[in-house]
C-alpha cells in the first residue's frame, strides 16, 4: 500500500465523492478522478498480472500510453485503460490479467459526424488552448480536440466563441490526406452523459492542423524494471498536480535528463520522502535543480527487489564493474523513471511524414512538418530538443550485475524483454520491422507508446549501430484502439447497406413473398402459400407461366435512355450485334463484351425513334454498365453525339407471361390490337393500360408468350394491382426470381453472372450467332486469340441426371465419364414442372461436340452420371414465344 | 393538367404518399423531413453554348446556370447544374406543359436532349434549425452557408446513398433528391440519425 491522497491540491472536486468497485472491492474517489488515480489514491499497487509471465504489474503512466493497467468495464466488459476511464458513481471494473475476457457485443449504436474547420487543434493542454485562442481570435471555424476530459474550465475567449467547437474525450485517431482528421468521441459512460448518447466518429476536414499533442516519456531498461511502484516520472507528476495523489511514500528518481528533477522536488514538497535522484549523467544539465535532494550523478539503477510491490532499488555507478557486485541498496516504494521523451507525432506519420532519429533531441522526430500543419507546446519542445529536453544522455540498456537480459522489460504489455531482442538478433534479424514482429514489441493495444524507441535503442546497442541507422517501425491508424461498432457507426442491421425496393414491394410483402438480394435490391424470390414449401411454390409458379399466366415485378432491370444523332452508331459499338438497322418500335436482344472479349452484360435495346434507344441491363449490372458506356463515350468517342441517362427508377415494370397473357393484356388495354400480326414478338407499343400511360414490350425471358409493361414508377403499384384484378379469373399467378430462373434455364437462356464468371465468351454460350461480322464492337479484337477459339473450351450444355428426381447442386464439378480431372461445372440446376424432372446447365470442356454422350457430376463424393444434351430443353422452335 | 394525370388515384410516391402536398415523413424537435411527391423533373443535356442556355432558360422560364454546382431559380422552379453538359429542371407545381411546348416547338441543336425523370427521384425537404447538423451525420460536404450558399447544389452521398443536394429556398431548408428505390432506406437512416441526434 504505497499511494495516498494529498490533503490538498489537484483538479478533482473533493466535495463530490464517487464510489466504484475494482475486482469487487468497494473504493472511493472524487469526481474528476480516473480509475487509475483513484486506485493509486486507495493504495492499490498491483492492478494486473502480466500476460506471459504472470508478474505483478502496477500503473506506469497517466495517459493513453499506459501499458499495464487494462481494465474490463462492467457490464459488457469493454476493454479500457484505467488511465482513461473517468470515475462515475457505480462504476464497476475488473482488472485484466493476461488475456481480457471477451467483451459482450455492444449493440449501442454510434454515429458518424462530418465537420469542416479552418483550424483543428489536437490537444487541450496549455499550448493547445493558446493555439485555439489564437485561431479563434483570427476568425474562422476552430475545433479543439482533447483525448481526456477537460482539465479545467475553458479560458476566456473560448467559452462563448462562435464557430468554436470543443470536443473533450475525443481522441484524434488518424490524420489522412489534405488534413482530414478522424477522431473518436466517447460519450457514453462519461460523467453526466445521457445513457442513450452515442459515441461519435468525427471526420473533420481542416485547412490547418495544430498538433499540441504533447510527448510520451520513455522508461529505462534495467533488470526488474517492471515492478509495481516503478512509474514514469512525468506521470508521477501528473498524479500529484492533477489528482492530488502521491504515488508512494519513499521515492527514488532515476533519470537520464533534467525533466524529472521538478517531479522530485514536487514529490518532496508534497511530503514524499525522496531519497535520491539517480542521474545517469556525470554532469546533470543546467535545468537540473535538485532542491536539496541527494543526487547520485553518473549512477544507474541496476535492479530492484520486491514481492508484490517495490521494496528496494539497487544503485551502482554507471561505469566501473568493480562496484557492481556491491550495489547501494535503497528502500523505496516508488521509483520514478525518465529515460527521455518522444514527441507525440504519430498523426504526422499516418500521411507519410518520416520520423527520424534526432541525436540532439534524443528521440525520433521531424525536421520539417507537412504543409498546413504546425507543432506546438511540449511536442514541439521535445521534437526540437528545447530546454530540459536538450539535456538527455540516452542510456538504452543498463547491464545487470549477472549479465542477464531476461528481466529487462522493454514492452510491459507484451511481456517482452531485451533478451527477446537478443534472440531476434541472434537469429539474424536486423530490420526493426522484423524484430518487432519476432518479439511482438509494440504490437500491444498501446501500440508501443512506451516501448517503441527503447526497442530500437536496445537493438542498436546489441547490433553496435546507431539509432540514425534504424528507422522507427510504421505507425498506422487508429492511433489508439477504437471499437469496431464506432467505425461501423449507424451502418448495421437494417442500415448496413442500402436496401432498394421497387414500387410494387408492398404487394409482394402482402402476398407473403420471400425475398432474394440481387445487388442492393430486394426481389420477390417466391410466393409460398400457407403450408406450401418453397420448392412446391416454385413448381406451382412455373406451371402457371407455362400453362396459364404469371406476373413478375421486373422494375429492377437497369434502364438507360440513349439519345442523340449518333445513338445508332453508339449502340452498334457497345453490343456485339447490329442495332443501327433496327426499325423504330422494335427490340433486339443484345450482348455486351468487355475489351478482352468476355461476356459483360446482356439485355435488350429498343428503338423508340431514329435517334432514341431504350436499353435494359441486368439488375445487378445497371450501374456498372452505365459507367462502362460513359467511359467509352467520354474517353474514346467524344465525337459521338450521344447522351446517356439512367431511367432505372423512372419506370416500374411487370412481366405478364404465359399462354393466357394475350387475353389478359387485351382486357387491360382495350384499344391495343394484341394479335400476333399487329403486335409481334420483339416490338413495343405505347398505350394506356388500365388508364395508365404505359410502354408495352412484347418480349420474353421465360420462352412463353409474354409482355413487359412499364409505367412511371409511381404507378407501379396501381399497375400490378390492376393486372392482378383483371386476371383474377385467369388465376393470374405472381412468380418470383426463382421461378424466373427455372423458366429461362428450361429455355437455355443464360444469366450473366450465373452462367458467366468473366472468363466466358459468347461462343462458349452458343451465342456466336450474335457476333456481327460486318461491324466493329467492343471486344471484337480479342475474339480471335488462339485461346478463345480452342475446341476444348468450356461450353454451355444441358445436363440431365439419369435419376429424374436427383437435383445436382449448382457448382458441382463435372468429370469425364469414368475418367479423372475436372472438365467443367454445373452453373444452374433446378426441378422443372414442365419437363417433369430435374435438369441442369453447365459449362463443359468441348461440350458442344459431346452432346449425346455422358459426363459425371461430383455430388457429395459420389459420381452421378448425366446425359449431355442441347441447352434448350423447352420449345426449341420458339413456337410458344413467337405465337 | 398535372392533376388529371392522377385523376385515377393510382399514383403512389416512393414513400407511400398519394398527395401533391408535402407530407412530413419523420421529424424531431428541430427538424422536419417532408416528401414533395410527384415533383416534375426534366433532365436536360446540351453543350453549354451561352446562346442555347439562354434560349432554353427563356423557354423553361428559369435561368440555366453555366457555373458548376449552381442553381437557377424562379419561384419554385429550379434548374440544377449536374455536369458539364447536364442540368435537372424541377418544379413541384407543373413543368409538364412547358416541356410539352419545348419539345413540340423543336428547333434545338440535334444533340440537345430531354428526358422526363419525374418519377426517377423523389424530393425530400429537410427544414428546421437542426437540418444542417442532421445532414452532417451522413454527408461529407461542407454545408456551412458561407461555403454552400443559397444558389449551390451538389451531387454527393448522404448516408450511403447518391443524392442531389441543394438549398431549397435560401433558408435553412435543404432539398434532397433521392432515387425512388433508395428513398425508404434513406428515410430509415434519417429516422435513426434523428433518434441519435435527440438522444
Amino acid at each position: 500500500m504505497s499511494g495516498w491522497r494529498l490533503a490538498h491540491g489537484g483538479l478533482i472536486d473533493r466535495s463530490r465523492p464517487v464510489f466504484f468497485t475494482f475486482d469487487g472491492r468497494r473504493l472511493a474517489g472524487f469526481s474528476g478522478d480516473t480509475v487509475a488515480s483513484a486506485l493509486l489514491a486507495n493504495g492499490v499497487d498491483v492492478v494486473a498480472r502480466s500476460i506471459k509471465l504472470g508478474r505483478p504489474r502496477g500503473i506506469v503512466a497517466a495517459g493513453t500510453e499506459e501499458p499495464n493497467a487494462l481494465i474490463a468495464v462492467e457490464p459488457g466488459l469493454a476493454l479500457r485503460r484505467a488511465t482513461e476511464v473517468e470515475l462515475v458513481d457505480g462504476l464497476a471494473v475488473r482488472s485484466v490479467s493476461g488475456r481480457a475476457p471477451a467483451p459482450a457485443i455492444d449493440e449501442t449504436p454510434s454515429e458518424h459526424v462530418w465537420h469542416h474547420a479552418d483550424v483543428v487543434v489536437v490537444g487541450a493542454g496549455a499550448a493547445g488552448l493558446t493555439a485555439a485562442q489564437d485561431a479563434v481570435a483570427a476568425g474562422g471555424r476552430v475545433v479543439l480536440l482533447e483525448g481526456g476530459h477537460a482539465a479545467g474550465p475553458l479560458p476566456d475567449g473560448l467559452v462563448d466563441a462562435a464557430d468554436f467547437v470543443f470536443l473533450p474525450r475525443t481522441v484524434a485517431v488518424g490524420r489522412f490526406d489534405s488534413n482530414m482528421i478522424v477522431a473518436h468521441e466517447r460519450r457514453r459512460g462519461t460523467p453526466g452523459a445521457n445513457t442513450a448518447a452515442r459515441d461519435r466518429l468525427w471526420h473533420i476536414r481542416a485547412r490547418d492542423v495544430v498538433l499540441a499533442t504533447g510527448a510520451v516519456e520513455r522508461p529505462l531498461v534495467f533488470a526488474d524494471n517492471d515492478r509495481p511502484g516503478i512509474m514514469l516520472a512525468g506521470s508521477v507528476g501528473v498524479y500529484l498536480q492533477r489528482y492530488g495523489v502521491a504515488a508512494g511514500r519513499r521515492a527514488v528518481v532515476f533519470t537520464a535528463n533534467d525533466s524529472a528533477y521538478v517531479v522530485a522536488r514536487d514529490l518532496q514538497a508534497a511530503g514524499v520522502d525522496v531519497v535520491a535522484i539517480v542521474d545517469t549523467r556525470v554532469r546533470p544539465g543546467p535545468t537540473a535543480d535538485a532542491g536539496g535532494i541527494e543526487v547520485l550523478s553518473g549512477h544507474v539503477v541496476a535492479g530492484t527487489t520486491g514481492d508484490e510491490g517495490l521494496a528496494s532499488v539497487l544503485i551502482v555507478p554507471r561505469d566501473g564493474d568493480a562496484d557492481r557486485a556491491s550495489p547501494t541498496v535503497v528502500e523505496a516504494d516508488l521509483l520514478a523513471v525518465s529515460g527521455g521523451w518522444d514527441p507525440a507525432l504519430r498523426l504526422l506519420a499516418h500521411t507519410g511524414a518520416r520520423l527520424r532519429y534526432q541525436p540532439s533531441a534524443g528521440t525520433y522526430g521531424v525536421t520539417e512538418v507537412p504543409p498546413r500543419v504546425r507543432i506546438t507546446g511540449l511536442a514541439a519542445d521535445v521534437n526540437g530538443g528545447v530546454g530540459a529536453f536538450s539535456t538527455l544522455d540516452p542510456v538504452w540498456l543498463v547491464p545487470a550485475p549477472d549479465g542477464s537480459l531476461d528481466r529487462h522489460f522493454v514492452d510491459l504489455q507484451r511481456d517482452a524483454t531485451a533478451a527477446d531482442i537478443r534472440r531476434a538478433v541472434d537469429a539474424g534479424m536486423r530490420s526493426p520491422e522484423h524484430v518487432k514482429r519476432f518479439t511482438t514489441i509494440g504490437t500491444g493495444n498501446d501500440q508501443g507508446r512506451t516501448s517503441g524507441t527503447n526497442e530500437l535503442g536496445v537493438l542498436a546497442a546489441l547490433l553496435g549501430t546507431t539509432l540514425e541507422q534504424l528507422g522507427p517501425t510504421t505507425f498506422r491508424t487508429p492511433l489508439v484502439p477504437i471499437p469496431m461498432r464506432v467505425l461501423g457507426g449507424p451502418y448495421r442491421g437494417e442500415l448496413f447497406d442500402p436496401v432498394r425496393t421497387t414500387p410494387i414491394h408492398g404487394s409482394h410483402v402482402a402476398a407473403g413473398a420471400l425475398f432474394e438480394n440481387v445487388g442492393q435490391w430486394k426481389r420477390a424470390w417466391a410466393y409460398p402459400r400457407e403450408g406450401e414449401s418453397f420448392d412446391d411454390a416454385v413448381l406451382r409458379e412455373c406451371r402457371a407461366v407455362r400453362e396459364g399466366v404469371g406476373i413478375m415485378d421486373v422494375s429492377t432491370l437497369g434502364k438507360i435512355d440513349v439519345q442523340g444523332p449518333d445513338a445508332g452508331a453508339f449502340v452498334d459499338r457497345v453490343y456485339t450485334n447490329r442495332f443501327s438497322t433496327l426499325k423504330v418500335g422494335s427490340s433486339r436482344y443484345g450482348l455486351m463484351l468487355r475489351a478482352d472479349g468476355m461476356v459483360f452484360d446482356d439485355g435488350t435495346a429498343t428503338r423508340l425513334a431514329d435517334d432514341h434507344f431504350h436499353l435494359t441491363t441486368t439488375t445487378g449490372g445497371a450501374a456498372a454498365v452505365l459507367d462502362w458506356l460513359e467511359e467509352w463515350l467520354q474517353t474514346e468517342w467524344p465525337d459521338l453525339r450521344v447522351r446517356l441517362t439512367s431511367v432505372t427508377d423512372e419506370w416500374a415494370g411487370v412481366a405478364i407471361a404465359g399462354p393466357k397473357s394475350r387475353e389478359l393484356l387485351a382486357r387491360l388495354a382495350p384499344n391495343l390490337d394484341v394479335s400476333a400480326e399487329a403486335f409481334p414478338f420483339m416490338t413495343v407499343r405505347n398505350e394506356y393500360l388500365s388508364e395508365l400511360p404505359a410502354r408495352i414490350f412484347r418480349i420474353s425471358f421465360s420462352g412463353e408468350l409474354s409482355y413487359e409493361v412499364y409505367v412511371k414508377s409511381w404507378y407501379g403499384r396501381a399497375l400490378w394491382d390492376a393486372i392482378a384484378a383483371a386476371g383474377a379469373d385467369l388465376d393470374v399467378t405472381p412468380y418470383g426470381t426463382e421461378a424466373m430462373h427455372v423458366l429461362r434455364a428450361e429455355k437455355g437462356y443464360v444469366i450473366v453472372g450465373q452462367e458467366t464468371d468473366g472468363t466466358v465468351t459468347a461462343a462458349d454460350l452458343g451465342l456466336d450467332w450474335m457476333l456481327s461480322k460486318r461491324k466493329w464492337f467492343i471486344g471484337l479484337g480479342a475474339l480471335d486469340r488462339p485461346h478463345l477459339t480452342r475446341p476444348d473450351r468450356r461450353q454451355l450444355v444441358g445436363l440431365l441426371p439419369d435419376d429424374p428426381d436427383l437435383h445436382v447442386p449448382e457448382g458441382s464439378a463435372l468429370l469425364p465419364s469414368g475418367g479423372l480431372g475436372t472438365a467443367g461445372n454445373v452453373t444452374s440446376s433446378y426441378r422443372s414442372a414442365a419437363l417433369g424432372r430435374t435438369f441442369a446447365l453447365g459449362l463443359l470442356a468441348g461440350g458442344r461436340a459431346r452432346i449425346g454422350s455422358r459426363v459425371d457430376a461430383q455430388v457429395a463424393g459420389w459420381r452421378v452420371p448425366l446425359d449431355i444434351v442441347e441447352p434448350v430443353l423447352w420449345d426449341p422452335q420458339n413456337e410458344r414465344r413467337d405465337g | 393538367m398535372v392533376e388529371q394525370r392522377f385523376a385515377d388515384g393510382g399514383a403512389v410516391s416512393p414513400l407511400g404518399n398519394r398527395t401533391f402536398d408535402p407530407v412530413v415523413v419523420v421529424a424531431g424537435p428541430g427538424v422536419e423531413v417532408l416528401e414533395h411527391s410527384f415533383t416534375d423533373q426534366l433532365d436536360v443535356r446540351l453543350d453549354p453554348e451561352p446562346a442555347v442556355l439562354g434560349a432554353l432558360g427563356d423557354r423553361l422560364r428559369v435561368a440555366i446556370p453555366a457555373e458548376p454546382n449552381r442553381v437557377g431559380r424562379d419561384g419554385r422552379r429550379l434548374a440544377l447544374w449536374l455536369a458539364p453538359d447536364e442540368w435537372l429542371v424541377l418544379d413541384p407545381d407543373n413543368l409538364e406543359d412547358d416541356v410539352a411546348r419545348l419539345t413540340m416547338e423543336g428547333g434545338w441543336p440535334p444533340d440537345v436532349t430531354f428526358v422526363d425523370v419525374s418519377a426517377h427521384r423523389t424530393l425530400l425537404e429537410l427544414r428546421g434549425r437542426d437540418a444542417r447538423a442532421l445532414l452532417a451525420r451522413g454527408c461529407p460536404l461542407d454545408l456551412d452557408p458561407r461555403v454552400f450558399g443559397p444558389d449551390h447544389c451538389a451531387q454527393t452521398l448522404l448516408a450511403r446513398v447518391d443524392v442531389i443536394l441543394f438549398r431549397l429556398d435560401g433558408t435553412d431548408a435543404f432539398g434532397v433528391l433521392v432515387r425512388a428505390s433508395f428513398a425508404r432506406y434513406l428515410v430509415a437512416w434519417l429516422t435513426d440519425a434523428l433518434e441519435g441526434f435527440y438522444a
